[in-house]
């Protein structure tokens, strides 16, 4: 080999260091994004070498041309937050102290039903049992960094977050009073996980989210039917005693909802209409018992939080089984997306 | 003093986005393509007029895919290294029919509105 080839051998070799340097740090950027795979990144990198060629034809170094290609591929988290709406449904994933700092408190919420359960001197009830046993699922969704896991549990703090505000501000009658350090540990948490960045939920994931909170309204009402009479019973306990069972004929399209919500099913959207309506009915149930049977708003402070967190679960569901109609992919239901 | 020349203004991001999907169908229509081919044809074909973001295509890709209405495989391309490639499916080519029916409706009710003007 003469040496000028040997030369131009040898600068097109640099070249190609230069152009692998730039496309590297490129796929380290796209790569520290945890929304893309890596079948996406090596269609990116195609795209990236064969724009680099393009550009070096137009008399560009092979660093600048590099550099230029990936200029006009675009930001790597806009990319990136592109491909997660499509490859996750439900939005992005959650990155580890995130996961965990919410898988923390979802186990002590765990843990703490699973005590009661076992419990013979607290008779607990069928919704709060099926919860706690749903709630270890979505731990496991959790820690599997599957998407849906995520808005579901956005869906139940935010219920927790506002019915403990609500008791803070007007404790029921009783010797336990809520104590405002219980917000803590659970608007912390909600705020850790919150999507405080554009895009980091989908319409999916918010449609989950509220369908979620509907599920804890549903739950919340349907678990008082178990609780055993007290004397002298409280406010709210009286209350459901005498409301029709509507939170329990509607617990399971509750959960159901939330299940073909995961699987993006059309029948999700019906299954949450009649959510909306059992919940809607239950709150006007107990609304009417102390209006009516009560004569007089001086047990609003009782009732009041009860009641409007049933109204809040029932517009939830409402919002959630438009949102779920909107973005549904088949009749039935596909388990594909409960698996990202 | 020198007379400024004014640029043309590029098309709206609104209107580049809508004309996606039908035109990436129709690329595909010519036969199976792949996402940088696919940036340059959409270049020729609107003689650089419509400017895409680029990394942006493959998600629009991969939503087609997810819709059903095209497919990838994977296969050496002629640099030897593995490329993805997409075909339109049966689904994509009556998806494309039906947005060309409605380009056609939008393209004549403007045609004739500007004519009246």
């Amino acid at each position: 080999m003469g040496r000028r080839a040997r030369g131009s051998h040898q600068s097109m070799e640099v070249g190609m260091n230069e152009i692998d340097d730039v496309i590297e740090q490129y796929k380290r950027e796209l790569l520290g994004e945890t929304e893309l795979v890596s079948d996406d990144v090596k269609e990116i990198e195609d795209h990236l070498r064969a724009l680099t060629t393009e550009l070096r034809g137009s008399g560009l170094s092979a660093a600048e041309a590099a550099r230029a290609a990936c200029v006009r591929v675009g930001d790597p988290r806009a990319v990136a937050r592109e491909h997660a709406k499509v490859h996750l449904p439900f939005g992005t994933k959650l990155s580890w102290p995130r996961t965990l700092s919410a898988a923390a408190l979802l186990l002590f919420f765990v843990i703490g039903g699973y005590v009661s359960l076992i419990s013979t001197r607290v008779r607990v009830p069928l919704p709060v049992a099926v919860t706690t046993v749903l709630a270890t699922v979505v731990l496991a969704a959790l820690l599997a960094r599957l998407t849906w896991a995520r808005p579901l549990i956005l869906g139940a703090l935010g219920y927790v977050a506002i019915a403990t505000i609500l008791a803070v501000i007007a404790p029921p009658d009783g010797p336990h009073g809520t104590s405002p350090l219980q917000l803590i540990p659970v608007v912390g948490t909600l705020a850790f996980v919150m999507p405080w960045r554009r895009g980091e939920l989908s319409r999916g994931g918010y449609a989950l989210l509220l369908q979620s909170f509907a599920f804890i309204a549903m739950a919340n009402a349907a678990a008082r039917f178990g609780l055993p009479h007290v004397d002298p019973p409280g406010p709210e306990r009286i209350a459901l005693v005498h409301m029709a069972p509507a939170a329990l004929i509607g617990f399971l399209p509750a959960l159901l909802a939330v299940a073909g919500a995961i699987m993006r099913a059309r029948w999700a959207a019906w299954a949450s209409v009649f959510a909306a309506a059992t919940l809607f009915v239950s709150a006007v149930e107990v609304g009417r018992y102390f209006i009516v049977d009560f004569h007089e708003f001086a047990y609003a402070r009782e009732w009041l939080p009860f009641t409007s967190m049933l109204f809040a679960g029932s517009l939830a569901a409402l919002v959630a089984a438009l949102s779920n109609r909107r973005s549904a992919r088949s009749n039935l239901g596909t388990l594909r997306y409960a698996l990202r | 003093m020198p007379r400024t020349v004014r640029q043309p203004k590029r098309i709206a991001k609104d209107l580049v986005a809508a004309s996606a999907t039908p035109l990436l169908l129709a690329i595909l229509q010519k036969g199976p393509n792949y996402g940088y081919a696919i940036i340059q044809e959409v270049k020729q074909l609107s003689g650089g007029e419509l400017e895409w973001a680029e990394g942006m295509l493959y998600p629009v890709l991969h939503r087609l895919e997810e819709q059903s209405l095209i497919e990838s495989y994977e296969e050496r391309g002629e640099t030897g290294r593995q490329r993805r490639y997409y075909r339109l499916r049966a689904d994509g080519r009556k998806a494309l029919a039906e947005e060309r029916r409605q380009w056609d409706v939008v393209h004549a009710a403007l045609t004739k509105a500007w004519r009246s003007a």
